[in-house]
């Protein structure tokens, strides 16, 4: 009879206890791993941003014959920069591996951005209660939007509430001049209602306020298919021509300072929410302030926060190396 | 005592090995932390612990501190803990240190009511420091606090543009109104911006301030919810 070569008991047990071990050395080198490539990668993309930007005030300095001063883009340092951006760089260097939901509450559509013209005119995101530049800009549905809370929603964040169709709604726009009750010409409301099919309409409301020239009040209907879309007046003024681009949202933020591009050193943007940082609340803004566990909000990378700087570099700093509400660190890194 | 077999011994000794390679790294390097308050700095984990635990006494003490940034902390700490530390965060305001002072004009915008707002005021009229009161008069924009615009309007001539920036910036968010006021325009273009603001808020006062009254009697009492 040939002697049996399997495992005693006692050798099974140090082999379990042996691959225990082994679980409790691995396992913390692994997560660390992981974590690294994922902030690696939201370097990446930062720098990738960096590098679309800075082809992009080339591209409108040579459109402009060179008359473009890089401090005065302001469109890059306006809430639809990533719309700008995504012309030079695939959409997906705009979302960070640990960003986590693009929005709260409002379903994460297509993000649609208005510019003035294709290439260099101002971008107005339209996102749900997003924040940007002077504008609020609201997303209400049919039904919050015909009960007149547009008015109150102007004043006071209210959440988009969806009413039983999800293609159709309203986009409120809100300089931030809160408190006169008037439209000013820098706000108007506008309603999409996306068709299915890659087509949508949209209707364009505006009050003037003394600027006439600016919106017609009788403005009414328009009409577009996905891309390009002419909004017209209807005493036969020239036609407002609308770019739409779909995308735009970021888990990153613009300095909005209007920095000049063209020198290195100073925050050009960074992990947080909202599109633009800085000036829009700055030192306000309750972003940066450490909430009851004592985590800054916006930070992902155990507590750090990847930094774009002018002139390509990218850092992973804490948020107190270059949170603006310090005032030498707002002097140095985030101010003009 | 029976044998142990040589497959088992050689087993054992793997995982002896192995044990003592966990053992040593927990001993000796503490695990790994990833807790990113400890990774910044026993002063920072103090600081916070205190916090966590509400001990304001030992926030003022550290407040105090020689080491300015342990004291800086301990002031920014106190501003996250809301109303009570107020009176604390005011002592802190008259700290001799303009990095602290600015730090407590912070933390005291961040805990105060609008209608706490004067300290803040002095120091925007008084401190020498331009940090100090850049940070006083961004504080009385995030207070909202309408009582004292006259020296939010004044913080618009400082001599200093980061002042000038903020207090324009806080002017704007109380008024509601942009008059085109660039902080770092020339002096003439910036003195007929704020003859505007001061037209505007001549005006508009008592709409601004019942305005602001509601919002932040809405924002009092969802925090009190």
């Amino acid at each position: 009879m040939t002697a049996r070569k399997a495992f005693t008991l006692p050798e099974l047990m140090v082999v379990m206890s042996i691959i225990g071990l082994l679980v409790v050395i691995i396992v913390p080198y692994m997560t660390g791993i992981t974590t690294t490539a994922r902030i690696a990668l939201c370097q990446n993309n930062l720098l990738r941003i960096g590098q679309a930007s800075q082809t992009w005030a080339t591209d409108v300095a040579t459109q402009t014959h060179g008359k473009a001063n890089p401090r005065q883009l302001s469109a890059l340092a306006s809430s639809g920069w990533p719309a700008l951006v995504m012309h030079y760089a695939s959409k997906d260097c705009l979302t960070c591996p640990e960003g986590g939901p693009m929005y709260e509450g409002s379903p994460p559509e297509q993000q649609l951005v208005f510019r003035t013209s294709p290439t260099s005119g101002t971008a107005i995101p339209l996102i749900g209660m997003m924040e940007g530049g002077s504008y609020k800009v609201l997303k209400l549905s049919n039904t919050q939007w015909e009960s007149g809370i547009a008015e109150s929603a102007r004043q006071e964040p209210v959440p988009y509430i969806a009413d039983g169709n999800p293609n159709e709604y309203w986009w409120g726009y809100d300089d931030g001049a809160v408190g006169s009750g008037d439209y000013d010409f820098q706000d108007c409301a506008i309603k999409i209602t996306k068709h299915g099919d890659g087509t949508a309409s949209i209707y364009v409301r505006a009050e003037t306020a003394g600027h006439p020239e600016i919106w017609d009040p009788t403005l009414t209907t328009c009409y577009a298919k996905s891309e390009d879309i002419n909004v017209h007046h209807n005493a036969g003024a020239p036609c407002i021509t609308f770019n739409l681009s779909v995308g735009g949202a970021s888990h990153y933020g613009m300095n909005d300072a209007e920095i000049d591009m063209s020198k290195g050193g100073k925050v050009q943007a960074l992990d947080y929410l909202g599109a633009t940082a800085y000036s829009t609340d700055d030192w306000t803004n309750e972003k940066w302030d450490r909430d009851e566990d004592g985590h800054v909000d916006f930070l992902r990378h155990r507590g750090r926060v990847n930094v774009l700087f002018t002139g390509g570099a990218v850092k992973l700093l804490w948020p107190d190396d270059v949170d603006p509400g310090d005032l030498e660190v707002a002097r140095e890194l985030w101010e003009p | 005592m029976r044998k142990l077999s040589p497959r088992l011994r050689v087993f054992i000794g793997v995982a002896v090995v192995l044990a003592l390679i966990v053992v040593g790294r927990f001993l000796f390097f503490g695990g790994q932390d990833t807790s990113a308050d400890s990774a910044r700095g026993p002063e920072h984990a103090r600081i916070e612990q205190l916090r966590q635990a509400k001990d304001l006494a030992g926030l003022g003490t550290q407040a105090a501190h020689t080491n300015e940034r342990v004291a800086r902390l301990a002031v920014g700490a106190m501003g996250r803990l809301g109303a009570e530390a107020v009176p604390k965060i005011e002592r802190a305001l008259e700290d001799k240190r303009p990095r602290v002072r600015e730090r407590a004009a912070t933390a005291y915008a961040q805990a105060a009511r609008h209608d706490q707002a004067a300290p803040l005021a002095k120091l925007v009229r008084e401190d020498a420091s331009p940090n100090v009161r850049a940070a006083a008069v961004a504080g009385l924009g995030r207070l909202c606090a309408f009582d004292e615009m006259e020296s939010i309007l004044a913080a618009m001539d400082d001599p200093d543009v980061a002042v000038r920036r903020r207090a324009s910036k806080a002017a704007t968010r109380i008024a509601c109104v942009i008059v085109g006021y660039q902080a770092d325009d020339p002096v003439a273009k910036r003195h007929a911006a704020i003859r505007r603001m001061r037209a505007h808020w001549a005006k508009e006062r008592g709409s601004a301030r019942q305005y602001w009254m509601m919002i932040l009697k809405n924002r009092e009492a969802k925090k009190t919810n």
